[in-house]
């Protein structure tokens, strides 16, 4: 049976940049970004038959996306460098123009364990029910309850006090 | 503008031009379906074919997307500044149009050897269409295989690349605890040392190679999404044939190159600064460290110490234990300026110093040494003296 390119061509066009903006919440850099949708796609092709039949073929790709960057963090002998001094970090002061907001949040999510950011991203960015997060990340609801309240705690602590306005249950 | 979803929807708004373009990628698969389609009537021609479509594409250039995407095996640099890796890691310079072609011919076909071997009866598609790419941004060789097992059907990953640094210590690679436990640690008589890690849904080899040539090998587990595999599920290929692929000579970056001269390992060193720094990451799992090199020997002892990120530092001197009559008189308990001073069961004597800005504890054994741990900064409040007693207490030598 011939592969249905035009189905594929017409779904994918139409949520490529979601797909890209998710991935850049998720990593923090718009390169790595689009080496996450690119894998993700190449999986959604070759398995379009079978995809497009589900019913969010949507899941299919964030999860493609979050098992890259999951993936990324095991390497722990990676991660510690040795350095005489920490690296400059983004600014985290608001700025008149709003660009400064803009980089501020990405740098608070980026200090975030990677599984934390990917609940605030999955609920707060793709809009999903704590059920749905919960089975993109092949988690318990208890599980992504637990590490949204841990992740928000951090943010605001990070923000020193100001109010930081989302809806926990 | 404190609303964490607009906050969200607002960090993305400046989105930079996407490298993916869809009618390009979409060329790419087709022409990969009819390749290996073309392979599985008929495996010689397939190797004509394959060669064909290879040999034009090691040349173009390209914007670098991912292997995934069946891009040029062999793209130009992009001059986008994005491409410096975020982490600020040193890359070896990238090799030449003509070299990369080789490389990418050469490895391919160690990698069709090597699976040949080891994995006859696994890989779901002809042998003919598995190929390197290089990927630019990390300097690397990639490729990867689509396999089936009696667990179903998982992909192997296979990077290949040149190492800039020094193997990870034992202790980076397996903390304590893990070791026997899915994570193992081995220096080869070739001079390789190869390390192993079994997570619920993949399973992973990394050969650092005496020729300065680094291999990792990884295969995903059918069916594991989470942390935990469920029973009955089974990667494709066992821990002995990934190592098979991490060690097969030809998949070398250096082929004949006899192996360098490293300095000689201080195994102490290592430990030290790996269970210094892996310690402190259990007390603080989510901040960031930067650690100053180990400096010191074996004869006079080793300092270093971490900043951790808006919280202050913690530096470690561990003295070795002294025996002959020249050596000085233990500390006196309390010294001057000691806050305390207990002397324990063992018979070792723990000295406290503390200030409001500076706590020094010093854990004395006449049989190990010394080791003295100084925390600066707002850190002095979440390292209590008991927190830095037990620390000295691993750090012992």
């Amino acid at each position: 049976m011939a592969k249905d390119v035009e189905g594929f061509r017409e779904y994918t066009a139409g949520r490529l940049e979601k797909w890209r903006r998710t991935a850049y919440l998720l990593s923090g850099d718009w390169f790595l970004a689009d080496d996450m949708v690119s894998t993700a796609l190449t999986g959604l092709y070759r398995h379009w038959d079978r995809v497009s039949r589900m019913e969010n073929p949507d899941a299919y790709v964030r999860t493609s996306m979050l098992r890259a960057m999951l993936n990324e963090r095991r390497r722990p002998w990676r991660r510690e460098r040795v350095l005489d001094v920490l690296p400059e970090r983004a600014s985290t002061e608001p700025g008149a123009d709003g660009v400064a907001d803009r980089l501020a949040v990405v740098a608070l999510l980026a200090e975030l364990p990677a599984r934390r950011r990917a609940v605030l991203v999955l609920r707060y960015f793709c809009d999903l029910s704590v059920e749905q997060t919960a089975a993109e990340l092949g988690c318990s609801t208890g599980t992504v309850k637990s590490q949204t309240s841990r992740a928000l705690e951090a943010l605001r602590a990070r923000l020193q006090g100001a109010e930081l306005v989302a809806e926990e249950a | 503008m404190n609303d964490l979803p607009e906050q969200l929807r607002a960090a993305t708004d400046d989105a930079p031009p996407s490298r993916i373009d869809l009618d390009s990628f979409i060329a790419r698969e087709q022409r990969r379906t009819r390749l290996l389609r073309w392979s599985g009537a008929s495996a010689g021609a397939a190797v004509l074919v394959a060669a064909l479509l290879a040999v034009p594409a090691l040349y173009a250039g390209g914007t670098g997307l991912t292997s995934g995407l069946g891009g040029a095996a062999c793209p130009t640099p992009s001059p986008n500044p994005t491409e410096v890796p975020s982490d600020g890691a040193t890359l070896p310079a990238a090799p030449s149009a003509q070299e990369c072609a080789a490389t990418v011919a050469r490895l391919s076909a160690a990698l069709r050897d090597v699976l040949a071997v080891t994995a006859p009866d696994r890989a779901t598609g002809p042998f003919a269409g598995i190929a390197f790419v290089y990927q630019p941004r990390y300097a690397q060789y990639e490729a990867d295989v689509h396999l089936s097992g009696p667990g179903g059907r998982g992909l192997l990953h296979v990077v290949v690349s040149e190492l800039t640094e020094d193997p990870p210590s034992a202790v980076q690679v397996c903390p304590e605890g893990s070791v026997g436990r899915g994570c193992s640690y081995e220096v080869h008589a070739t001079g390789a040392v190869v390390f192993v890690t079994d997570y619920a849904d993949t399973r992973q080899v990394e050969a650092h190679r005496a020729d300065g040539t680094r291999v990792m090998v990884a295969v995903g587990v059918p069916g594991v999404a989470g942390e935990t595999r469920p029973p009955g599920a089974v990667p494709p290929l066992t821990m002995a044939q990934l190592v098979d692929i991490a060690e097969a000579p030809g998949l070398s970056l250096f082929p004949g190159r006899s192996p360098s001269a490293r300095p000689t390992r201080d195994a102490a060193v290592e430990d030290l600064v790996g269970l210094f720094t892996l310690l402190l990451r259990q007390k603080f799992p989510d901040q960031e460290f930067a650690s100053s090199p180990v400096q010191g020997s074996a004869e006079t002892g080793y300092r270093t110490s971490v900043t951790v990120a808006d919280e202050g530092s913690v530096s470690v001197e561990v003295t070795p234990a002294c025996s002959g009559p020249t050596c000085p008189a233990p500390p006196p308990c309390p010294g001057p300026g000691d806050t305390s001073c207990t002397v324990r069961g063992d018979g070792s004597r723990v000295t406290v110093r503390d200030d409001a800005t500076t706590r020094t504890v010093r854990v004395y054994t006449a049989a190990t040494g010394t080791v003295t741990l100084r925390v600066t900064g707002p850190l002095v409040s979440r390292l209590t003296v008991d927190h830095l007693v037990t620390l000295a207490a691993r750090l012992r030598p």
